[in-house]
């Protein structure tokens, strides 16, 4: 019942940012000259094979995990933690390291733009700020969880203590050294295939099919390490709300319960964030696999039809 | 923008600086303005890196950028020809435009009256 109000509420979200962002989106579409059309076309097949090709591959390894999860029951859910994490990391090296550039016969004749191009050139600076403050975040909680964690008899800290009570599984040092290493990782990635779509070289004739490719890619590349960071951050969040609540209410005879506060309180509020930042990894997963599969290429029209339009596509 | 041209008889490095020094003097290129890595550049040219950097030494040896492993490559400040000089130039290259004379006719020209100038 969780789960279905969970992808019922994904993909009402889905749903109202898509819509919202229609126009700008529109905008992202570009027209080409009939006379480029055949190479503009296997550019964007490249793009979209690429796209397809990371997000593949960051499939088969979030189903692998899980297997190994299945398998290893000792490991006490450590591989489906890091699951969503891992698959966005081998996704996100699969699509910066794929070829995608434009083969055309070489002109003797080649020109330059003298603005540089950065990693954070193609996206507004809140696209980038925000998942690296939430990746801050994730760390500190990590640390402050690995702190207030207890051992259970095996000697592993996943469990948390609040007074004589104790409960688990709770992301303390066993989750959190490798939560605080993915999340190290990840943003490493990010800034990889951030680098690679900044630094791939600029074709010659295809001035606004290359900045739409670049704009989608990083839209891409943020949504999808973004989406992966609050996935798993979330599902740490709710298992740390779900453990600490446990440890924090005392079941008492006759069915009513003694609550030791502030712990019961911040556990509901870790349950509760946690909801919401599972939900927006959710819709920012599926909105990179939107943009991922989206077509940047749009009507090609006759190259004499219009000298207006042809220009704002065709360098001089 | 800059554009090289292998059909030109001079080298593309050459090519480069004479067009980055013009944009600099033109006031095209701010000072301060950070200008593209050289594998950046070499990229999109599709040309070595080490050519890129060559025309780089030279414009830092005439004085017109700065390198630094922090800043990277800008144009430092000061290199832009006046506004009076330019307006020059422009009413210049619009007269000469209008009489249908070519670039290398029109440099010749001013080297002419330049050394002319210099020696009364």
């Amino acid at each position: 019942m969780l789960f279905l109000i969970y992808f019922l509420l994904l993909f009402l979200v889905v749903g109202i940012v898509r819509v919202s962002s229609r126009k700008r989106l529109a905008d992202l579409v570009v027209t080409v000259p009939e006379i480029n059309a055949v190479t503009a076309r296997r550019f964007a097949r490249s793009i979209m094979l690429r796209n397809i090709g990371g997000l593949a591959a960051g499939g088969v390894v979030l189903w692998a995990l899980d297997r190994i999860n299945q398998a290893q029951p000792s490991w006490y859910g450590l591989p489906l933690m890091l699951a969503p994490g891992v698959a966005a990391v081998i996704g996100l090296l699969v699509f910066a390291l794929s070829p995608t550039r434009i083969v055309t016969d070489r002109s003797r004749r080649r020109s330059a733009d003298l603005v540089p191009r950065r990693v954070w050139t193609y996206g507004p600076a809140w696209g980038f700020l925000l998942p690296l403050c939430a990746a801050v975040a994730v760390v500190v909680f990590a640390v402050i969880a690995g702190l207030a964690a207890s051992t259970p008899p095996d000697g592993a800290f996943r469990s948390i203590t609040i007074g004589s009570r104790t409960a688990g599984p709770y992301p303390g040092w066993y989750y959190g050294v490798p939560l605080i290493g993915l999340t190290v990782l990840l943003a490493a990635a990010t800034l990889f295939a951030l680098g690679r779509i900044a630094s791939a070289a600029r074709p010659e004739h295809f001035d606004e099919l290359d900045r739409a490719v670049r704009v989608l890619a990083t839209r891409v590349v943020m949504q999808l390490s973004s989406g992966a960071l609050f996935l798993y951050s979330g599902g740490v969040l709710l298992v740390a709300g779900w453990a600490t609540r446990n440890a924090a209410i005392t079941f008492l005879p006759g069915g009513t319960t003694s609550a030791v506060q502030p712990a019961a309180a911040f556990g509901l509020i870790e349950l509760g964030t946690g909801l919401i930042v599972a939900l927006l990894g959710g819709v920012l997963v599926i909105l990179s696999i939107l943009d991922a599969t989206r077509q940047p290429l749009g009507r090609v029209y006759p190259a004499r039809a219009s000298t207006t339009s042809a220009a704002s596509t065709q360098q001089s | 923008m800059i554009a090289i041209d292998e059909d030109q008889a001079t080298p593309p490095f050459e090519q480069i600086r004479a067009q980055v020094a013009d944009q600099i003097r033109a006031g095209s290129l701010r000072a301060d303005q950070r200008l593209p890595s050289m594998r950046q550049l070499a990229t999109d040219l599709q040309i070595a890196t080490g050519t890129v950097a060559r025309a780089y030494a030279a414009l830092e040896a005439a004085g017109l950028i700065s390198t630094s492993r922090g800043s990277g490559t800008r144009v430092r400040a000061g290199q832009c020809i006046d506004d009076e000089s330019r307006a020059s130039a422009r009413l210049f290259t619009q007269a000469l435009h209008r009489r249908g004379v070519s670039l290398d006719d029109a440099l010749s020209a001013v080297r002419a009256e330049w050394s002319r100038g210099n020696n009364s």
